[in-house]
């Protein structure tokens, strides 16, 4: 933990094929007697939350770590932290770190703020004089007034958490590590966190960083990981990165897309599933006919308030197009069995570009999807240049000379 | 350097929240520290000399009985204090294993710590006791300190290893506490070693407890003098057993975070 002057080509953060495995016992006294036995004899069943990482976050980056829960983004940072050892492998952190696991994780409830800010700031590696020197600008920070000095067990949650990141913050590390710490306080807090790391960045600290929040990553960080079950699925670009976990995760990754509706196997518990979707066209010019054809099968006919909808978005993400049945009044059949039904622009507005179609089935007036197809079919238009933009919106041009 | 003046700073802290978290939270305070020690010194008193008659050989009056099982239980309450809460002091704290930072061997350091100051001023009020009954303190009283720093290795061997074990084993907690009564019952607080059967006299020879209760009287309100060597020969022994403790707890606490 002592601050070392290491060349500036030396990452802020290795990690070398970090293997972390969880020994399923039937007891602790099981777990007991095998960290007792000589050599440690091993476990029948292990579970593996870790599975050879190797990460190398560079001086003055900031990392984001993304993830299903359970993918082992906390194990990492933990092990990063030193409250768990890792099966195999080694961790090594360049510099002061702070961690912020849990906020106020360890506050005591009985004692003042002020007693507790002495207590936690120590625990992350100040000295007493250090702490002295600080205590004026974390409680600014935290911004709680005469609470201060009351024990934290009268806090409401909002302050415990707000004095919590003013004492790490104001430790000032070389590198920080940070777990869905910020999702926490309100917004004008949230945002005076975000301005005290981005300050801390400024002036060359290593930032690691697991959120949930993929806006948050993109927006904070310049390279990020995704990690999935215990392994490291794809490094690089935070925007890159989160981009390509959003559409795994709602399915609509490159590999998923265009998958042919006939190949997805469809649990016999939904009561309603898109059975084929066809465009009339591929490739077209702006202006000309296009047709979409849904057809549907409904095996539970209790359902309420079904309908179909049909949404073009660019190939962004970005919504430009998206009506349905119920909000346009059009009866749809919801009894058992198979449906037809067709989706037809007549003239087509879209400028030049490649656009995607998803097709949904909703119930609920839109509440519940049963169903939903994203990019299940793509249309590119071209045509000789003639606006920018994305959609041509009927217009006139008037001129007015005096 | 750095790392040993941030530990030393955090142990300081982490004492004297812990004696002020026993105490601040009561509306008698730090009285307590004073009024605990006597009144349980009045009841044993009452029961044990005015009642049962027990008395100890070259004592006559109930005062000087009181006075010696006062020196015995200071030296009981020292270990059955930090024995009888080593069981929870890791699991009381997962804050500490799993989400901070923290050196959690100091844990059992700074509760034996707390039970020292504790029993050190338990130890002033027997002086001063003494003092009052016989209208004089022998010099040698002064050392009186050293039985106690004496025990300290032995009480965090004690620490560190059932603190460690509370982790996995949870039904420990129980059974220290049933430990510390017959410990209070088997220890010579209430009767003098020598009035133990020979047929029973492990129960002398294994009591680590013996011999810093007997040297204690020695140096304040029993004839002296002190058998130092004897002292020194618990204290190398106690070093022995704080380390193999200490070993202990380190190989356990691997496991700690996967547990709590």
């Amino acid at each position: 933990m002592n601050r070392k002057d290491a060349p500036v080509t030396e990452p802020a953060i290795s990690i070398a094929g970090v293997t972390k495995d969880y020994p399923l016992f039937r007891s602790p006294r099981e777990r007991l007697v095998s960290l007792l036995k000589p050599g440690g004899a091993a476990p029948k069943r292990t579970f593996r939350a870790l599975d050879e990482v190797s990460l190398e976050v560079p001086r003055g980056e900031t990392m984001g770590i993304i993830g299903r829960n359970g993918a082992g983004k906390s194990t990492l940072l933990q092990i990063l932290c030193g409250t768990v050892s890792p099966t195999r492998g080694s961790v090594a952190i360049r510099g002061r770190f702070a961690a912020l696991l849990e906020l106020g994780a360890g506050f005591n409830p009985d004692f003042s703020g002020r007693e507790n800010v002495y207590l936690n700031a120590s625990l992350l590696g100040l000295s007493k004089a250090e702490i002295d020197g600080r205590l004026q600008g974390i409680r600014e920070f935290a911004d709680i007034g005469d609470f201060f000095d009351q024990p934290v067990k009268t806090y409401s949650s909002g302050m415990y958490v707000r004095l919590a990141f003013a004492v790490a913050i104001h430790t000032e590390p070389d590198v920080l590590i940070i777990d869905e710490a910020l999702s926490v306080g309100d917004i004008r807090f949230q945002m005076k966190c975000l301005e005290r790391i981005e300050a801390l960045r400024r002036r060359g600290a290593t930032i690691l960083f697991v959120s949930h929040s993929l806006e948050q990553i993109k927006r904070f960080c310049q390279t990020a990981v995704w990690m999935e079950a215990g392994k490291v699925r794809l490094a690089g670009d935070a925007t890159f990165v989160a981009d390509r976990f959003r559409d795994h995760e709602i399915g609509t990754g490159p590999e998923a897309a265009m998958a042919t509706v006939e190949q997805r196997a469809v649990g016999h518990a939904v009561p309603a599933f898109i059975e084929t979707v066809t465009a009339s066209k591929e490739f077209m010019a702006p202006f000309e006919p296009l047709t979409v054809d849904i057809s549907y099968c409904i095996r539970d006919p209790s359902i309420d308030g079904f309908l179909v909808g049909v949404a073009i978005k660019g190939m962004d993400g970005q919504h430009i197009f998206g009506p349905n049945t119920y909000l346009e009044r059009v009866a749809i059949p919801h009894t058992q069995g198979s449906h037809r039904v067709s989706y037809h622009v007549p003239s087509m507005p879209l400028l030049a570009g490649t656009y995607r179609i998803d097709v949904g089935l909703f119930t609920e007036k839109g509440l519940v999807c049963l169903d939903y197809l994203s990019e299940v079919a793509r249309i590119t238009i071209s045509a000789p240049y003639f606006s920018e933009g994305v959609v041509y919106i009927t217009h006139e041009w008037h001129v007015h000379e005096q | 350097m750095r790392d040993h003046a941030r530990w030393s700073f955090l142990f300081r802290q982490l004492l004297s929240r812990e004696l002020a978290s026993r105490y601040r939270t009561t509306s008698l305070g730090t009285v307590w520290l004073v009024l605990q020690p006597l009144m349980m010194l009045g009841v044993y008193t009452l029961v044990f000399g005015g009642i049962f008659k027990v008395r100890w050989s070259n004592t006559t009056s109930t005062a000087d009985f009181a006075l010696v099982l006062f020196a015995g239980l200071l030296v009981f309450n020292f270990f059955s204090e930090v024995l009888v809460s080593a069981p929870a002091l890791i699991v009381g704290q997962p804050n500490y294993v799993k989400k901070v930072v923290f050196p959690v061997v100091m844990l059992p350091v700074v509760r034996v710590a707390a039970a020292l100051v504790t029993a050190l001023i338990s130890l002033l009020i027997l002086l001063v006791a003494a003092w009052w009954v016989s209208g004089s303190v022998p010099p040698r009283a002064m050392l009186a300190p050293f039985v106690l720093v004496e025990m300290i290795p032995m009480m965090l061997g004690v620490a560190w290893a059932i603190s460690a074990l509370g982790v996995y084993l949870r039904d420990i907690s129980q059974f220290m506490g049933i430990l510390a009564s017959v410990m209070l019952f088997l220890s010579p607080i209430f009767f003098p070693p020598s009035s133990i059967p020979a047929k029973l006299s492990a129960l002398v020879d294994f009591n680590p407890l013996v011999i810093p209760m007997q040297q204690l009287r020695a140096l304040t309100v029993q004839p002296g003098p002190a058998d130092w060597w004897l002292l020194s020969e618990h204290f190398l022994v106690s070093i022995v057993f704080a380390w193999t403790c200490l070993a202990l707890f380190r190989r356990l606490s691997r496991g700690f975070a996967d547990v709590l």
